[in-house]
């Protein structure tokens, strides 16, 4: 009894010293957000998104509408300062931007000016309506400066078109639909956007904005943002990992103690189960930074899997068929299975989703610890083993069922596949890829995004990112390619920064444009009315660099970015179709749409087609190790069967969920490990008592854990748990028919 | 920008409805503006008309050029270059700004204006708003028998706009 004890001891002392030295070593993070699962696709467009996109991760967005939108308002900016979150919208002064740009007065001319300087009696009314407006801003900032007005058109005409915000009494101010909504938008530090900090602050914001809903009546409070998210999409993964894994764990502990009858048998299967998730955990800490929540779950898998090797374990050694330790068969059957439900984890390993591979490692690691555990510790529990006669009755009744069956193999193999493929001429199945399956988050939440990015101006635009070796070579390409959109629709609209830097080309188009309205007179009223003569030197012509030192700095570096080796820039454009968009896009070197949702589908996709690949070659393979293992007329039978089984499968899942995903087709694989598991087992073992009442255990424990899964308000996580509930209970029924007579042994 | 543009005017004519509200009748009249930009030596001068009946009023300019805007039914509209009356975004706030003037609300001119009594039944308004104070000092605000008599708006940049009124019998 020492020795055994102290051989657990010893065995989990190893194992926790292990995990806490990996821990220390590669220190990793835990992560919620459900982007971060997502796989770079591209690479320019990838690091364009991080220069440009990455601080959206951190920014939150609260719209107030309502009667008592003010008050609400104010408060929350107040709750928002004391919590230390600091609202940003920060756009530079028309007179910083008078001061910015004036330099360049000549070269910088908006389109409305240019269309004045065709005629001089258009100029002259243009430039004595400018004048004659009581207060207009650009004018009064800039006439000092620059006489001829082309300065004040500049920066009035650009900020008509950048800004849709306006101020009121202090309040960021957006009008839509004949709504008027005072907005807060704020930057979170990094720091409060892991899983637990962003539970914590979520619930606190949230809590506040219920408060103000409470005091203020007629009042809508709008909030958006990754945090909420993230703080969502966190405590369901809590909740399902702590659901899930607990009430499987306890019906299996209730299995078990119904077969065993002995608390040792509890305390050995859990023990296996330890194994497994510590050796999993090593393996995953070791080798990956940051580790999903979403892992997690699709881990709690693992539980099942490896109590499975618990069960045929101490069914064979508590059948005593040898004094000391597994009989040849189960011996051989753990291996096999090991090596077979290994190699389809395998397919994992390479998968683009760093969710996928994580799961793989995390399961083969947890496999091969729970194997070892099987086969070096549980022996030595062999003489306080036993089976009870009412689990060994039931196996028996069990076993006279699968003995029937058996004999009607043909007829019934025949009528499924049959069947089969009538179901699937009726109905044929489909794929969906769409990145949806992969969010968990609530209606709720997904409608804020939406009105929000309305209100933003970003729910109908499509994103384009610009590459090119210059900056003037990208200012250039983007003129000529929004140039191209303005023949296509004269109307459409854009957010460039075109707008406010120019290329040199166009600049000194304008300045040469700007000398000969001058020398033909048009701008004669200029001098004429400020007593002062225009400015006749040539002015020099604004560059990034010179932008990129000026007040206008975090504007234009949100917008372009000059790196040593590439300039990038991104432009947002509406009113032009996809269809057309992306055709001319497409005619473009270095110009590439930007659609993540698009792009992570067509990804999903490809990852799908691979691993019904995998699925074929799995089937293949399975065949080559039944044929080199049993015969090839077994083989031939077991693989006919496996294919039942994944095709029935495959057929009601997508019957239920209406189309299938890449999960299902993950689902499918995992059918397919612990299937050749039993098939091997029923083999090597045949329909005995104690390998009917492992495999009928290992069932039933699968079913609960996946059976738990498919309860998931993810829809990827459904699929999966959907998919093998079905293809376990398919493989239970059908593999007892596998059993023939071997012509080798 | 836009709003900020209909907000001056907004203000002037608000004095006139204030006028008409306390005379209880229709009135017209004459204005002309003297826009003096900091550094020159000469005014610009502007002058136009007005009228305000039934609640629709409307501000001409004559000269030197013409333009015409509208304030009716709780809306801005500016005329443009084609002849068409434009709505002008972003200037529906200003008709809580006109009732507020109008019904002589001082509590609610309070919230946007520091409001200071001088010599020469002057009053100067100085805005709280940051989008008005980013541009205008204070407004100065004179009344000759119930009347509005002239409004000048001074800016940060040394640029001042007086606006005097005539009215017609």
């Amino acid at each position: 009894m020492t020795k055994r004890i102290t051989v657990i001891v010893g065995w989990f002392s190893s194992l926790i010293l292990l995990f806490a030295a990996a821990f220390w070593l590669s220190k990793p993070t835990f992560s919620a957000d459900m982007f971060s699962l997502l796989p770079k696709s591209h690479s320019q467009i990838a690091h364009a998104e991080d220069v440009f996109f990455q601080q959206n991760a951190n920014r939150i967005m609260f719209s107030f509408a309502g009667n008592n939108k003010n008050k609400a308002f104010d408060d929350f900016q107040k709750w928002l300062d004391d919590n230390a979150i600091k609202s940003t919208f920060n756009f530079p002064s028309v007179n910083d931007l008078a001061q910015t740009f004036s330099p360049f007065k000549h070269a910088l001319l908006s389109d409305t000016y240019k269309q004045t300087l065709s005629k001089k009696t258009t100029f002259e009314h243009y430039y004595l309506e400018q004048l004659n407006q009581l207060g207009n801003p650009f004018v009064s900032a800039t006439l000092s400066k620059d006489t001829s007005l082309s300065l004040a058109a500049f920066i009035e005409d650009n900020l008509k078109q950048s800004q849709l915000f306006t101020l009121e009494q202090g309040r960021l101010t957006r009008r839509l639909k004949g709504v008027e909504y005072r907005v807060i938008l704020a930057n979170l530090a990094p720091e409060n956007l892991g899983v637990n900090k962003s539970i914590d602050l979520a619930g606190s914001i949230i809590k506040q904005i219920n408060i103000l809903n409470k005091t203020y009546p007629d009042l809508s409070i709008t909030y958006s943002g990754v945090l909420f998210h993230t703080a969502e999409n966190a405590k369901q993964a809590k909740y399902e990992m702590s659901l899930f894994g607990g009430i499987s764990l306890l019906a299996l502990i209730a299995m078990v103690f119904w077969v065993f009858r002995r608390l040792n048998s509890i305390l050995l299967a859990s023990f296996t189960v330890l194994s497994a998730l510590i050796g999993g955990a090593i393996a995953m800490v070791l080798l990956f930074k940051t580790i999903h929540l979403l892992t997690l779950v699709f881990a709690v898998t693992l539980i099942g899997i490896a109590i499975d090797y618990a069960f045929h374990g101490m069914t064979d050694l508590a059948k005593k068929e040898h004094e000391k330790g597994y009989s040849k068969g189960t011996q051989s059957a753990l291996l096999l299975s090991l090596i077979t439900t290994t190699l389809g984890y395998c397919c994992l390993l390479g998968a683009p989703l760093t969710l996928l591979s994580q799961v793989g490692v995390f399961v083969i690691a947890g496999l091969v610890s729970a194997w070892l555990f099987t086969v070096l510790v549980l022996p030595l529990w062999q003489s306080t083993l036993t089976l009870s006669p009412s689990s060994l009755l039931m196996s028996q009744k069990l076993i006279k069922v699968f003995l029937y069956c058996n004999s009607l193999k043909k007829p019934i193999l025949i009528t499924l596949l049959v069947l089969i493929s009538a179901l699937f001429l009726i109905k044929p199945i489909s794929f969906n890829d769409d990145v949806k399956l992969l969010n968990a988050s609530s209606e709720h939440l997904m409608l804020n995004e939406k009105k929000h990015l309305l209100l933003l101006g970003q729910w109908n635009s499509q994103i384009v990112f610009m590459f090119a070796d210059s900056d003037e070579v990208l200012l250039q390409k983007q003129e000529q390619f929004l140039k191209r959109l303005t023949q296509l629709n004269p109307n459409f609209k854009h957010n460039s920064i075109s707008h406010w830097l120019p290329s040199l080309q166009k600049q000194s188009d304008n300045q040469a444009l700007f000398k000969q309205a001058k020398n033909k007179g048009i701008l004669d009223i200029a001098e004429r009315i400020t007593g002062q003569a225009l400015e006749s030197t040539k002015s020099p012509l604004l560059t990034y660099e010179t932008l990129a030192t000026s007040a206008f700095k975090p504007l234009l570096l949100s917008q372009m970015v000059v790196e040593s080796e590439q300039s990038i820039t991104w432009v947002s454009i509406s009113g032009i179709s996809s269809d057309q968009l992306i055709n001319e896009v497409e005619k473009n070197n270095g110009i590439y749409l930007y659609n993540k949702p698009k792009q992570i589908s067509a990804l999903l996709s490809d990852y799908r087609e691979y691993l019904l690949l995998s699925l074929v070659l799995a089937g293949f393979i399975s065949w080559l190790l039944f044929s080199w293992r049993f015969t090839i007329r077994i083989a031939l039978l077991q693989v006919t069967i496996l294919s039942v089984v994944v095709l029935s499968m495959l057929w009601v899942c997508n019957a239920i969920q209406g189309s299938l995903s890449l999960f299902n087709l993950l689902g499918a694989l995992l059918v397919i490990a612990l299937a050749i598991d039993y098939l091997v087992f029923y083999q090597i073992n045949k329909l005995e008592p104690k390998n009917v009442l492992a495999i009928s255990l290992s069932a039933a424990s699968s079913m609960w854990v996946f059976g738990m899964l498919s309860a998931s308000d993810t829809p990827a996580i459904f699929s999966f748990g959907l998919s093998v509930m079905v293809g376990i209970l398919a493989i239970y029924f059908l593999s007892p028919l596998s059993v023939l007579k071997p012509q080798k042994e | 920008m836009n709003f900020l543009k209909c907000f001056t005017l907004s203000i002037a004519i608000s004095f006139l409805l204030f006028c008409t509200v306390v005379n209880a009748a229709a009135i017209k009249g004459e204005f002309k503006q003297y826009k003096q930009f900091n550094g020159f030596a000469k005014p610009f001068i502007s002058s136009g008309v007005f009228s305000l009946i039934d609640e629709k009023l409307i501000w001409q300019v004559k000269m030197p050029v013409e333009s015409m805007l509208i304030i009716e039914n709780g809306k801005v509209l500016a005329q443009n270059a084609n002849g068409e009356l434009i709505p002008q975004p972003g200037s529906e706030q200003f008709v809580g700004l006109l009732s507020d003037l109008l019904s002589v609300n001082m509590s609610a001119l309070e919230t946007r204006f520091d409001i200071a009594k001088m010599q020469d039944s002057c009053t100067q308004l100085i805005p709280k708003e940051a989008m008005l104070k980013q541009l205008f000092s204070d407004f100065i605000l004179c009344e000759t028998a119930k009347q509005v008599s002239s409004i000048t708006l001074n800016e940060h940049s040394g640029n001042n706009t007086k606006i005097e009124f005539t009215y017609s019998k």
